[in-house]
């Protein structure tokens, strides 16, 4: 059942001092409808063929696109591209007809492993293939996926994680899906951050058949396009996203940006609030609610969430209760980020820096998790992981720390899928 | 914050950025245009008068918003209660005055650009979203573009520009300022295929520049970087990529160094 619930850690804040208070949101997206269809998909997968993909991967690579395709049918669109140092498209964006995937499974047998990567303008490839067909009502996306780093065309991180987020807001969404070990992962996870939609960590290459299922399988159940948490603060809230959410617009109004939401998903949002001075005895507040482009949350009748917070002395701050819910939640955001670091750090050969970010991340958690043993449990994880961090690890190891971290940190799975409720 | 409450407009002196000057220009008005509509109170004050008053995006937004309901033959005391009912995001989006610059295009008017397959000329793109009117009379709104390399020339933008829409496929303008363009879109078919492009990037083998708001061309610019509620990094952009790359991480340091846990 759709709902949407804020709390906040705490409820009193101090009149002269700037109080930082957290809140967690929580929302559930609506149960697929049986009385309507489901929206169509228009999608573009988007494969790398560079050298290192030879053998297996792109064998699998192949296979798991041509699986996806059988669940597509006539509604939706789909085309292929691949790229190594040149772009191919394989097929242009068609209907997905029983004969178009059969043209898509010959057309791909054809296809082996040559050269070097140019991943932006395969993606961009895709990008247009999607763009050509915008859907009124589906999703737009390309699935992009490589098993190497870019090595030909835009490289640079920041360029591309831009560039996903410009065509976010022209409605065309960005997946990616990472195999082995020689992959960047802040590159493919940044896209798939600023494009709305996800990254994928395929550890071995049997695996890429099911994460692309999974991702395809989304796309198909998506209820609420492009959902946003819309914020209003009162007046001198500085309010910032402490989960991996996109946050727009300032002052008394923001909108923290979630994505295509799936039936019946669950996705935590946690932010952190910034108090101005207030006179004792006063109240101030925020309001949360649920936005999507289709308004299926306005429809489904969800109602706004409200908190309120009192300024009060420092004694009875200093006394207040505290939400252990949202504490954990905003516990296991901080160490998310502190392992996502760590992994950076240890990929550098910063192994001093990679145990320190642990160390003092438990450090804070354990400064509000008195007797909690979920928090505890979270301290002594964080601090037994110090050591592992301060030699060299293995690339694997690596990428599966940081996949696990962000996922727990937007509220998916330890493979990436949504976390639904019952 | 400096709040207006009858007339719901708020302005964050934190966001100023602009001199009376360079807002005039980038308005397409003379300054004592815009010192008219302060006194007539259609645009928020900014506390200090004089040479030294600075004044943000809500300003240009604004006055970019007027402009367009004045060609309309809107008498003043009708902006006026127009202006009243809309926040700065939602006149934002009406102006599409974002920190990246000048209207967005379609996506594949996106991407054609920045593969280099169009060039900086208006491009074919869809028209206005259904229910949504148009503005044929828009002046150039973007005659002063944001270079995007340093040692190029400034590029003329073509007359016609589209900024009355959110980017086609993009998220539905709040209901009501879809309303609002609807009451104040001219009589007439609206014109299709008329859009300012997107900026530039520059050829794929060259350093990446990032965009930069539509400002004064040819002058530095002072970036405000938070990197704590009380604590702010000012940078002069453009910064050569060496020092900008070494600055990024001085952000991330810092703000690592001073966010804070619970207490």
């Amino acid at each position: 059942m759709t709902q949407l619930i804020a709390r906040a850690d705490r409820r009193l804040i101090r009149p002269t001092s700037h109080s930082q208070r957290y809140v967690l949101a929580e929302l559930t997206a609506p149960q697929a409808t049986r009385m309507r269809e489901r929206t169509p998909v228009n999608l573009a997968f988007v494969l790398d063929r560079s050298g290192s993909m030879s053998g297996t991967k792109l064998a699998l690579a192949k296979q798991a696109v041509e699986e996806a395709l059988a669940r597509l049918d006539g509604r939706d669109r789909f085309s292929i591209v691949v790229y190594d140092d040149r772009i191919d498209t394989v097929l242009e964006s068609t209907a997905a007809s029983a004969e178009a995937r059969r043209n898509a499974t010959d057309r791909l047998a054809r296809i082996d492993a040559r050269g070097s990567t140019n991943l932006a303008d395969g993606w961009f490839r895709g990008g247009e293939q999607v763009a050509a067909h915008l859907s009124d009502e589906g999703v737009d996306r390309v699935l992009l996926l490589t098993d190497g780093l870019a090595n030909v065309g835009i490289t640079d991180r920041s360029e591309l994680a831009r560039h996903a987020g410009e065509l976010r807001a022209r409605g065309v969404s960005t997946t990616t899906f990472g195999v082995g070990s020689h992959f960047d992962e802040e590159l493919l996870q940044s896209m798939a951050d600023a494009g709305g939609g996800h990254f994928y960590y395929i550890a071995d290459a049997v695996q890429i058949r099911d994460h692309i299922a999974s991702e395809v399988g989304e796309t198909l159940e998506v209820v609420a396009r492009d959902a946003k948490l819309e914020l209003l603060a009162g007046e001198g809230i500085a309010v910032e996203v402490i989960s991996p959410h996109r946050l727009s617009g300032h002052g008394t109004r923001s909108l923290v940006s979630l994505g295509d939401l799936v039936a019946d998903q669950v996705i935590d949002v946690v932010l952190r609030l910034t108090f101005p001075f207030g006179d004792i005895g006063r109240d101030t507040g925020l309001i949360v609610r649920a936005i999507d482009r289709e308004g299926a949350f306005e429809a489904g009748g969800l109602a706004d969430a409200k908190l309120s917070w009192t300024w009060a002395d420092n004694a009875e701050n200093d006394a207040q209760p505290r939400d252990a819910d949202v504490d954990r939640a905003v516990a296991r955001q901080f160490a998310a980020r502190a392992r996502q670091d760590a992994v950076k750090r240890n990929r550098a050969g910063d192994f001093e820096q990679a145990r320190h970010v642990l160390g003092a991340t438990a450090k804070r958690i354990r400064g509000y998790a008195g007797r909690d043993p979920e928090l505890r449990g979270l301290i002594a994880a964080l601090e037994g992981e110090t050591s592992l961090f301060a030699a060299p690890m293995e690339a694997r190891m690596l990428k599966q720390v940081h996949f696990e971290s962000a996922n727990a940190a937007r509220s998916r799975d330890a493979m990436g899928r949504s976390l639904r409720s019952s | 914050m400096t709040l207006c409450y009858y007339m719901c407009m708020a302005y964050d002196p934190e966001d100023a950025r602009y001199t009376l000057t360079e807002l005039a220009d980038l308005a397409g008005v003379t300054p004592r245009t815009v010192r008219y509509y302060l006194a007539q109170g259609l645009l928020p004050a900014v506390g200090v008068a004089g040479p030294g008053a600075k004044y943000a995006d809500t300003h240009l937004a604004r006055l970019r918003l007027i402009k367009r309901l004045q060609r309309a033959h809107q008498p003043l005391a009708e902006i006026r209660h127009r202006l009243a009912q809309l926040d700065d995001d939602a006149i934002a989006a009406i102006t599409s005055v974002t920190e990246n610059g000048p209207p967005p295009a379609s996506a594949l008017d996106y991407i054609l650009q920045v593969t280099g397959q169009v060039g900086p000329v208006r491009g074919v793109g869809p028209g206005p979203l259904p229910g949504h009117g148009a503005d044929p009379g828009m002046d150039q709104l973007t005659r002063q573009m944001p270079d995007q390399a340093r040692d190029q020339a400034p590029r003329q933008m073509p007359d016609q520009s589209n900024a009355l829409v959110a980017p086609t496929g993009g998220p539905a303008l709040p209901s009501r300022v879809a309303r609002f363009m609807e009451a104040s879109a001219p009589s007439g078919p609206p014109v299709m295929g008329q859009r300012s492009p997107s900026p530039l990037m520059p050829a794929r083998n060259d350093p990446p520049t990032p965009p930069k708001p539509p400002s004064r061309i040819g002058r530095s610019q002072w970036d405000r970087v938070t990197l704590a509620p009380d604590v702010e990094l000012h940078i002069r952009r453009p910064l050569p990529r060496p020092i900008s790359k070494r600055v990024d991480r001085l952000v991330e340091i810092a703000r690592e160094l001073l966010q804070e846990e619970p207490s």
